[in-house]
């Protein structure tokens, strides 16, 4: 690479700062008591302790999934804590008047204002910090069009039976190790139930803050979209800088019914670590799942990963309704020291199931992107098709791209097809642009756009314009 | 306008060029002609500081100043441009947004009110006739996919969208039909200003009969070996280069150099 | 590495009777050879039999293997006087291994130090598989080809028509793996090495042929190894056909074929793979291809075709390392899978971090016919190298709608078109077969497992024939 291609600066991770607020921490470690002391401060139903210890009994016979093409140091569950929540408000507040100034002036910070004066209009937020979600806005607005939006710890008090119904119906807590954890010790998340008939009024979205070293994150997120609903919902992330790894381990689950569509979007920029070592950053490894339960139904993941140490994650789709559809836009973007192996898993089971996966792995750096992916066509799947496409840029000499799709088709009327390609950002473009008049980060910028497009175009209006900003960002200094 | 001073220049150890002196000023149209690899397409490459080459002595003025020391990226800001011979692709991205782009690098540099897209439609369409192409160029990718007359035509609507005040065409002519050479030589002309000047790089004549220089340069084993009018042209169409070049350097050294300095 | 229990199956033990047997034999190998077996034993010990576990191994039930009890291991039965006959026609050298360890002149060849260094660098992989070492623990012999430098074998057959004039070798393994007329089940374990030097030529099809039997509850397993060195320049095209003597065959076997080529500077690989499989076949079949471009321009292409019915399973795993730079290659696999058979494509490009300007490309397509056929299909990138040209693709589907009608439209029944289409799938792959001859063997055993070639209302054969009239 020659010297115009390192010249740009490296930019900051903006969002590294630490929020000085005090917490209430659960002691490092793991035990069954760890898991009654949970559930025991959430004051949580009977059902929903059963639900845990299963869970955590499960979790102890498991060992961790080791396929992936991600290379990390073991991690001593025992050294992380799996509850942290800012003491003031140890309640859900009724008013955002009662929320701890400090935790408003984070979220200002962060660019999601909470405040009733600030707050973004048409899009309803539920702000999780740590372990607890300290306010959801426009609340009462979603509830006249039935719309349930609150923290997972407020939908078990007060809708325990749906909770009950969906909880673990789409994700088992058996699916995989770190579900297993999740489904054990998770604190909150979000909740979203849209009724019959309905389409959700605004976007909705969820905004997780890890604040608190040394303590895990495990949210859990459940959506259920009932005959002829629709909603749209994105979740936004960030941590602050520290040297030590945070684990995130996640999981969501999906339930669409006949005709209702969901549309769930991620602009992911935990902390990566740092640059040069590759020390802290987040390990991110979530469970996403949904099920298109009813006919009709369609189930839409579209996710920018920029951020992470490690990303592990496969947003899936389980079709099961007939004529429903599955669809998985990601770009994902690896630089420095960062690993990533991600893609989707999509399972068609009813008649005519559609599903189409758009894959952009971006690899600069000195790091390691992987497409993993499956397309199974069972034997019920009359009609079913799939159309995969997965490409990779690489930028630089030092970093890897690879792809690993897995496909197994038992019915003679389906049709699979997947492509793949790889390209790269030339010296010969960068000049051609120069030449021009156009400087190399807005070159770069236009290339990577280029590449990205048929996801961007998937995101909600603003966001694919953060989305745009942020791949610009991360990738300073490795191209130019 | 450009005053090239006994530039050397070489591409990893080979030297290409060996002592260039070049002036032009404005208003002026120069074709500087010779053998395949005799250095043509480096020295314009040079003057638009493409990165694979060493200038090793000599010098580049630009507006009495000397532009070595500046990035490609202003120069072409100083209204310096280059027609590339072999335009790169640029998948992915849309040719009336890289335009677009271009364009408002320039006003900004100008201090210059930038083009929202729809204003920018408007200039681009009239910019378009130019060079008669059809708007359906302009939501392809940069060069991707296009025929060689394709890209050649891109470069002038280029051209025409920024209005450099120098520009080297280099070896705009090659791969065009006679069509497509008449389109791209009329835009060119409609280009020309007293205020601007153009130096076209040739191997062949043709080029010339569209568009007249009032120089004409002859660049053999990386030094001018001729200069004249634009009857020297047609004396070289006639005669062919074999008879201005130095006693026992044949064809041999010629490609050499032509594979050494590459495309 | 893990140091597996082996499991005391009949599998296991009818090995280990064959490594005592082994031993127990006047040692006619010398020690090193000796000891590279040695290393490969303790090896495929240690890796133990591959289970579902294996992500390379997940889809192959090794059940009914693991429990055969297998009598004895064949020795190779090759028909040395003609294969020497062959090779005195052709100029170039075949010898079996074991006969040459004991005859002073191949020993004392001026060429035979390469050969001994080949032998040691081919007996033992940086990824090792349980099966390539169990076949170099095990093997009875090994047949060398040796193709001289700048030896291009004399055409000795006029009709053979190639531009290039390397002459066609057909090496018929029916006889190793052909069952004799016995109810004991039984195994082999080919091992076969080509070395061609600097320049060198070579075409060569392997026939691997399965008579038929009528022997009941019987099995077989082969393990047969290839490897193939090509030093700079050398040009090699090689043809495994994998197909029973005749439709009627109904053979319970397991026949895995790994081959591991080398390449050097500009030198060039084609290697075609065919399975056909009929309607009362149940093999199993695994073949493991790796090629390392080690050197630059080297180019590989990779083809393969099964045609599938019945209960057969075809596994392909194959591997095109590029380490170095500007080499080419093309991997193209397809299947068109009708009963209730199994298609596996594991394949993968890798290109390693200094392999710039590597052009890479693979493709899998299969064509499912029926709704108890299953395809798995794999088809992986890894790429640590930023200025490559690398692309893949795979498909599943059924034949073109569009195709269909268009010609239906033509007054073509939609028997004769499917037939047309489906043969023109597999044709695709036969027709880049260098050598004239082998193309036309390979369309008649296409015709025939696709059930078209004596069926005259298909009018198939006919229909393919410019200027016939369809009935």
């Amino acid at each position: 690479m020659s010297t115009s291609l390192e010249a740009l600066t490296n930019q900051e991770y903006k969002y590294g700062f630490v929020t000085d607020v005090e917490s209430d921490v659960l002691p490092k470690g793991l035990s069954e008591e760890t898991v009654r002391q949970i559930s025991a401060k959430k004051n949580e139903p009977e059902f929903m302790l059963a639900f845990r210890l299963n869970a955590f009994r499960h979790w102890q016979k498991m060992t961790e999934p080791d396929w992936a093409n991600v290379h990390y140091p073991a991690i001593n569950y025992q050294d992380i804590s799996y509850y942290a929540a800012p003491k003031k408000p140890e309640a859900k507040k009724a008013s955002l008047d009662e929320v701890d100034p400090e935790l408003l002036a984070t979220f200002d910070k962060l660019g999601i204002p909470l405040s009733e004066q600030k707050r973004l209009s048409g899009v309803a937020v539920d702000a999780v910090f740590d372990s607890v979600s300290v306010a959801t806005t426009f609340k009462k607005d979603l509830l006249k069009h039935g719309v349930i939006f609150c923290s997972f710890s407020e939908a078990l008090q007060e809708y325990p039976d749906l909770i009950q119904q969906y909880l673990g119906s789409v994700v088992p807590v058996t699916d995989n190790y770190f579900s297993a954890l999740n489904s054990a010790v998770f604190s909150d998340g979000s909740f979203v139930y849209i009724p019959k008939n309905t389409i959700c009024p605004m976007e909705l979205s969820t905004y997780f803050r890890i604040n608190t070293q040394d303590s895990g994150q495990f949210e859990r997120t459940l959506i259920i979209c009932e005959s002829d609903s629709k909603v749209s919902y994105l979740e936004g992330c960030t941590a602050p800088k520290f040297d030590t790894n945070q684990l995130h381990a996640a999981v969501v689950e999906l339930v669409a019914m006949d005709r209702a569509e969901i549309k769930y979007s991620t602009v992911q920029n935990w902390f990566a670590g740092d640059p040069k070592t590759g020390k802290g950053g987040i390990y991110n490894f979530v469970t996403k799942r949904g099920k298109c339960q009813g006919e009709s139904s369609r189930i839409s993941w579209t996710q920018v990963e920029t951020g992470s140490a490690i990303t592990w994650k496969y947003p899936s789709c389980i079709l099961v309704g007939d004529n429903s559809v599955g669809e998985f836009y990601s770009v994902a973007l690896t630089n420095h020291l960062q690993q990533a192996d991600t893609g989707t898993k999509m399972v068609h089971i009813g008649k005519n199931t559609r599903s189409r996966i758009i894959s952009k792995g971006i690899s600069a750096g000195k790091s390691a992107n992987s497409y993993r992916g499956q397309v199974s066509m069972k034997k019920s799947a009359v009609g079913a098709r799939n159309y995969t496409q997965c490409d990779s840029m690489l930028i630089g000499s030092a970093c890897s791209a690879n792809t690993f799709p897995y496909v197994d088709v038992q019915n003679a009327s389906a049709r699979v097809e997947h492509e793949a390609s790889t390209s790269k950002i030339s010296e010969e473009q960068l000049f051609y642009f120069q030449q021009r008049g156009i400087g190399t980060e807005e070159a770069v910028s236009a290339i990577i756009n280029g590449f990205c497009k048929e996801v961007f175009s998937e995101l909600p209006g603003e966001f694919a314009v953060e989305a745009t900003r942020l791949l610009g960002l991360k990738l300073e200094n490795s191209v130019g | 306008m450009l005053e090239i001073k006994n530039l050397h220049a070489r591409v990893q150890d080979k030297e290409i060029l060996k002592g260039i002196n070049l002036t032009v000023r404005a208003g002026e149209i120069h074709a500087i002609m010779g053998p395949n690899g005799s250095g043509k397409s480096t020295l314009a490459k040079i003057v638009v500081g493409h990165p694979s080459f060493e200038v090793t002595q000599g010098d580049v003025l630009y507006n009495g100043e000397s532009i070595l020391g500046l990035s490609p990226q202003e120069r072409a800001l100083a209204g310096v441009f280059l027609a590339f011979q072999y335009p790169v692709e640029v998948p992915g991205v849309n040719n009336a947004s890289f335009l677009r782009l271009a364009y408002n690098a320039k006003q900004i540099h100008l201090g210059q009110e930038e083009l929202d897209p729809l204003d920018f439609d408007e200039f681009i369409r009239e910019k378009l006739k130019i060079v008669e192409m059809d708007e359906r160029f302009l939501d392809r990718a940069v060069n991707e996919g296009f025929s060689g007359g394709e890209k050649k035509r891109n470069e002038i609507l280029q051209m025409a969208v920024l209005e450099p005040k120098l520009a080297f065409l280099d070896e705009t002519d090659s791969g065009l039909d006679i069509d497509a050479l008449r389109i791209v030589a009329k835009g060119v002309n409609q280009l020309k200003r007293a205020d601007n000047a153009i130096v076209m790089v040739t191997h062949y004549q043709r080029l010339l009969n569209y568009i007249q220089p009032d120089y004409v340069h002859v660049l053999a084993y990386g030094q001018m070996v001729k200069s004249g009018g634009k009857e020297l042209a047609l004396e070289l169409e006639e005669k062919g280069y074999d008879w201005l070049l130095p006693e026992g350097q044949g064809a041999q050294e010629n490609n050499q150099l032509a594979s050494v300095a590459g495309a | 590495m893990a140091v597996t229990l082996m499991p005391h199956t009949k599998f296991q033990q009818t090995l280990e009777r064959v490594r005592q047997q082994d031993r127990q034999e006047p040692a006619q190998e010398p020690a090193w050879y000796q000891a590279l077996r040695d290393e490969a034993w303790a090896l495929y010990q240690a890796l133990g039999v591959p289970t579902h576990r294996h992500e390379a191994w997940k889809y192959i039930d090794l059940k009914p293997l693991q429990a055969a009890d297998c009598v004895s291991q064949q020795r190779d039965p090759y028909d040395w006087a003609s294969l020497e006959q062959q090779a005195k026609a052709l100029g170039i050298h075949i010898f079996s291994l074991k006969k040459a360890f004991g005859q002073p002149d191949i020993l004392s060849a001026p060429w035979f130090p390469r050969i001994e260094a080949v032998l040691r660098q081919t007996a033992t992989e940086a990824t090792p598989d349980a099966f390539t070492a169990l076949n170099m623990a095990l093997h009875a012999d090994v047949l060398v080809v040796l193709v001289p430098e700048n030896k291009q074998p004399e055409n000795k057959q006029p009709d053979n028509s190639q531009a290039e004039n390397n002459t066609a070798l057909n090496l018929e393994l029916e006889s190793i793996l052909a069952l004799g007329q016995t109810k004991e089940t039984q195994f082999s374990q080919p091992r076969l090495l080509f070395v061609l030097e600097k320049n060198a030529s070579l075409s060569l099809m392997l026939d691997s042929r399965l008579k038929a039997v009528s022997v009941t509850q019987t099995m077989f397993f082969s393990n047969t190894h290839t490897s193939v060195v090509l030093a700079e320049g050398a040009s090699c095209n090689l043809c495994y056909v994998k197909a029973p003597d005749s439709p009627e065959a109904t053979v319970d076997n397991y026949s895995f074929f790994s081959t591991r080529v080398f390449q050097a500077a500009g030198s060039r690989l084609n290697l075609s793979t065919f399975n056909f499989a009929p309607e009362r076949d149940h093999s199993v079949i695994r073949q493991d291809i790796q090629v390392s471009l080690l050197a630059e321009n080297a180019e590989c292409t990779l083809n393969g075709l099964s045609v599938l019915n019945g209960r057969a399973q075809v596994f392909n795993h194959v591997n095109v390392v590029h380490a170095s730079p500007h080499c080419t290659s093309q991997q193209t696999f397809k299947g068109i899978l009708d009963g209730q058979s199994v298609s596996e494509f594991d394949g993968t490009i890798t290109v390693e971090r200094h392999a710039q300007k590597t052009d890479a490309q693979q493709l899998n397509k299969n064509l499912l016919l029926s709704d108890d056929a299953r395809v798995y299909t794999r088809p992986q990138l890894r790429i640590d190298a930023d200025d490559v040209k690398c692309a893949h693709g795979a498909t599943v589907g059924q034949l073109d709608d569009a195709q269909l009608f268009y010609l239906a439209s033509r007054g073509i029944s939609t028997e004769v078109a499917q037939c047309i289409l489906t043969f023109g799938f597999a044709e695709d792959i036969i027709q880049q077969i260098p050598v004239a001859s082998w193309q036309m063997q390979l369309e008649k055993q296409a015709l025939q497992v696709l059930g078209h070639d004596n069926n005259p209302k298909n009018c198939f054969t006919s229909c393919l024939q410019p200027g016939q009239e369809c009935h």
